[in-house]
Order: C-alpha cells, then structure tokens, then sequence
C-alpha cells in the first residue's frame, strides 16, 4: 500500500474516485488536483500498517480515566 | 477600552464607573477605525448591540445581573446561527441564509447578557482560505495587513488583536482557534471534544468540530468557557460532565504540576523557527523555576495524527457538501473547491484505518497524561506569513501549524501568546489538557501569559507593519 503511483496510474485512479464521486474537474484545475492526489495518497499509505485488533473504532472517545486505556 | 479586562469591565459596570452602552460604542468606534483594513466583520449588528447594551443597563439598575457576561461586546465567528441575522458561511452558497434560531452558544452568550456586535469572517465553509474569490474579503492580521491572521476563524482572531472585542467565538476541526490565536497573538481555547455544545453551528467535520472562543487574555477565555460550557442532549456528542469552575483555580501557579514536552513533534521540523523554538524553550525553564516538573516524552509520529485528522476531516467535510459539489461546483471559492475534492480521494478502508488510528492515539496521548497533568508543544512553527508567499501543496504534509492532533485526540488545547518574535510578530505555544480538565490547562495557560510578560505587549496599533 506504499508505492508512489505513477503519473498514468495516478492519473487513472484520480479519474476513476473523482468520477465516481460525481466531479467533474475542470481541466485548469486537473493538472493542481492531480499533483496534490498523488501527494495525499502516499500520505494515507501511512494508516495502512497492520494494527492489533484492539484498535477498533468503537469509543474513540471514552470518559475513562486518562490513561486506563494503557 | 480593549485593554479592560471582561472581569474589570464587569466591575466598572457594577460600580457604575462605566456602562454596557459606553462599552459598547467604545467597540463600535474601534470597528470603525480598524476594521477598513482588517475585514474582520463580515455582518455589523450595531442596532442588536446597541439594544442589548441598553437592555443590559437596564437590568443591572434594576438590580438583575446576568453575571461575569453581563454587559460585555463580543462577536460570533459566521457560522455560528442568529435568529433573524443571516449567517453565511462566508460562501456565495449561503448569502441569503437567515436562520430562524440562535446557535446554543449564541443563546447561552445572550442570556449571560453579551453584547452582539456582528458576525466575523472565517475561511469559506471553515476551510477555504484566504481567499480572494469570495463574496467578503478575507479578514487580514492587526499586526501587519499584509499579513493572514490564519484561520479559519480568520475575523475571531483580526477582532480581538485589533481591540475590537475582548471574546469572539471560534471554531476548531484541525487547529481553526488555534491558528488565528497564534498568528494574531491571541488566546484560543479548543475545549474537550463534547463539552461545548456545536448545535446551530454549520459543520465542517463533525467528529473534530469543537467550538470555543479567541479571547485577549486567559482569565477570559476561563469567563466565557463558564458560560458556555455544558451537557446538551439535542448535541449528538455532547458530553454529560459535570463543568466546574474555571476561575477559582486559575491563580495557583503550576509548583508541583507535572508537564510533558512531545519534543519530537517540532524541534525536528524543517521550517521551525528559531524564535518560536527559543519561545518554547525559555518558557519551559521559566515553568521548572516556577515549580513545575517538564520533561521530554516521546508520542507517536506527528505525521501519523495529521494524516489521520487530515483523512476523516476531507471525508467528513466532502459527505457535507456532496450535493452542493455536484451541482453547482463553481459556486465554491476555488480554494475550498481545491480542498474539499480531496474527500473524494479518501476509499472505505482508508476511513477505516484512520479510525483505528485515531483510537490507539487517543490512547497514547491519554496514557501520557496519565502520568502529566498537561502537554506543552507548538501551536504554530513560524510567525504569520504574508498573503503572497508561494502557496504550498494543496495536500503537503507539513504545514506550519501542528493543532491536528488535538482535534484527533479531542483534548483540550490552549493557544497561548508567549511574546514578540524578532520580526515583532507574536509568537506562542499551546497546552494540552487531560479530557474535561480545561480547568487545569487554563491555569497552565494563565501561569504562562504571566511568566511570558505578555499580558504587558500592547495589541498593534493601526499603523503596525510588523515583519
């Protein structure tokens, strides 16, 4: 999950997510997005690391005393 | 007038040394004077505020006194909802939106007997900006016009460096109090997520929006969290905690308090100034000479809780504004267009991890202060920068500004201005507190401004051109 992508693959993946979220992005505004696409994509490479299964999303927040959770 | 404390000004009212009337025209003159060249008022209510200036005088002759509140000029960041006071966002989308009711927070204000001088500027949506291509100018830095206050609660931040108001609320999803705080040289407080009811006030990213205001000094922001503070069941996160007392405990020093210092989050950092490094380090020898215990720990990455903010706000913000991006897409400032198409780029499995690692670094950063009552690290790298320095990418990674974690962690944080830098632009740091323990960074934040010597740093004056 941490390759950078290539500009054609980058270019692909930004068409296919953009277009499903029903974008149209105008072309003097492509060559901008796309650069910060690709920037944004190796930045969320890093939340995909294997993590234990404690780390569920239920009670993100708890009223526990700090530091109980340790 | 802006140098009178909200606590003074409410003793000078009640021993009739003054009145909410004078108070009140004070501010509006200082509107006047300053704000041609701030911008920071998208929406001046002087006819509202001059009747509620009346009415709070009335009042207290007739021996009703609402409290610390009563009488005192404050503004509303504009998305904050007023009953029959348009809020627009400070988008082309929303120009004719006349709410029919008050935020809670604008409720609680008026009936602690505030005066409502207008709504405030922000950044498009509380996240496009500073932008030229909107239907207001952005609201621009006292210290230097030239200058971004930062944002998004940009006119909160302009409002209180330029005297205009001593309170103004602020809204805070990724550092958005805490941004204008430290590059206007102001106090922000983003309290615990839950403790401040959001109810009435548009969106950005609900699981990191939290509502808090900008103040001209601690004991301030301690008044106003009195008010403000508090359970509301219609809130769907709000928290049902008890709220204590935020003044009664803000003198006692920090002798004997424990602080920890995630060093690595800033001192590493490429754009790291040397004044702001400088600033964060004397105040630390400045706290252990006072008594309190600093060490250095160590916290996960700091690009782990920006990418992990970063990823659920977009998201968030993108599932808001999805109908609105579909079909009439052009109608947004071309930079909140920019920044929020990056929702789209976020997968389900993305969403997913971020939400996981949000979990283990609320635990991480709650199992620290398990062992410290508060944190001390950087709000903002650098000084305020100018409105034309180069733009960055739109998604960099480092920004100047390292408030995100906090709004992960949903802790409380306080911005606090620490002096002047070189280039005579303040500089600050921000202490973060145990959940619902605002009482206690507070009295941090308050030991700090007056180790700092910054309660004596006048606001700029008008013809400032610090930098």
């Amino acid at each position: 999950m941490t390759e950078t992508l290539s500009l054609e693959a980058a270019e692909a993946e930004f068409d296919m997510m953009t277009t499903r979220a029903g974008i149209a992005v105008p072309a003097d505004r492509r060559p901008a997005l796309l650069e910060a696409f690709r920037d944004f994509r190796e930045q969320i490479a890093l939340l995909h690391t294997r993590r234990s299964h404690v780390a569920e999303i239920s009670n993100i927040f708890t009223l526990a005393k700090a530091g109980s959770a340790k | 007038m802006s140098e009178i404390s909200i606590a003074e000004a409410g003793r000078k009212l009640r021993a009739g040394e003054t009145t909410s009337v004078a108070l009140t025209q004070a501010a509006l003159d200082c509107i006047a004077d300053r704000d041609p060249a701030v911008n920071a008022f998208i929406t001046l209510t002087t006819e509202r505020a001059m009747a509620d200036a009346r009415r709070a005088d009335a009042e207290l002759a007739a021996g009703k006194d609402r409290g610390p509140f009563h009488g005192i000029p404050y503004g509303l960041k504009d998305i904050y909802d007023t009953a029959g006071i348009r809020t627009t966002c400070h988008s082309r989308l929303r120009m004719d939106v006349v709410p029919e009711a008050d935020s809670v927070v604008a409720t609680k204000l008026a009936e602690a007997g505030g005066v409502l001088m207008g709504k405030l500027a922000t950044h498009e949506f509380a996240i496009g900006g500073p932008s030229m291509d909107l239907p207001f100018p952005p609201a621009r830095n006292p210290w230097n016009p030239d200058y971004i206050p930062a944002g998004s609660s940009s006119g909160s931040g302009a409002a209180i460096a330029s005297g205009m108001v001593r309170m103004a609320m602020g809204s805070d999803t990724g550092g958005s109090i805490r941004n204008p705080a430290a590059f206007c040289g102001t106090v922000g407080l983003k309290p615990t997520y839950g403790r401040v009811s959001r109810r009435g006030v548009f969106p950005l990213s609900t699981t990191l929006d939290h509502c808090g205001p900008l103040t001209r000094s601690v004991e301030d922001a301690a008044i106003t969290m009195q008010i403000i503070a508090g359970c509301d069941p219609l809130d769907p996160a709000s928290a049902n905690v008890p709220v204590p007392d935020y003044l009664s405990g803000l003198e006692k020093g920090v002798a004997g308090l424990r602080i920890g210092v995630p060093r690595a989050f800033f001192a590493g950092v490429s754009n790291l100034m040397d004044d702001v490094r400088d600033g964060i380090d004397g105040i630390i020898a400045k706290l252990r000479d006072a008594g309190a215990v600093v060490e250095d720990i160590v916290l996960p990455d700091y690009d782990l809780f920006s990418t992990c903010g970063r990823v659920i706000m977009l998201t968030e913000a993108f599932a808001i504004h999805q109908e609105d991006f579909r079909t009439r897409p052009m109608d947004f400032g071309r930079m909140t267009y920019d920044r929020l198409v990056g929702g789209s780029y976020v997968t389900g499995p993305d969403l997913i991890q971020a939400l996981r690692v949000r979990r283990e670094l609320t635990d991480a950063v709650n199992g620290a202060l398990a062992h410290y009552d508060a944190l001390i690290t950087a709000s903002s790298l650098v000084t305020a920068t100018r409105f034309d320095d180069p733009p960055r990418s739109l998604m960099a990674a480092a920004g100047p500004n390292q408030n995100m974690p906090f709004n992960v962690t949903g802790s409380p944080a306080l911005a606090v201005p620490t002096g002047l830098a070189k280039n005579g632009l303040p500089i600050g740091l921000q202490v973060v507190g145990r959940p619902f323990e605002e009482a206690t960074t507070l009295r941090i934040g308050r030991a700090i401004e007056k180790l700092s010597g910054w309660e004596n740093i006048p606001l700029p004056a008008k013809e400032s051109r610090a930098g």
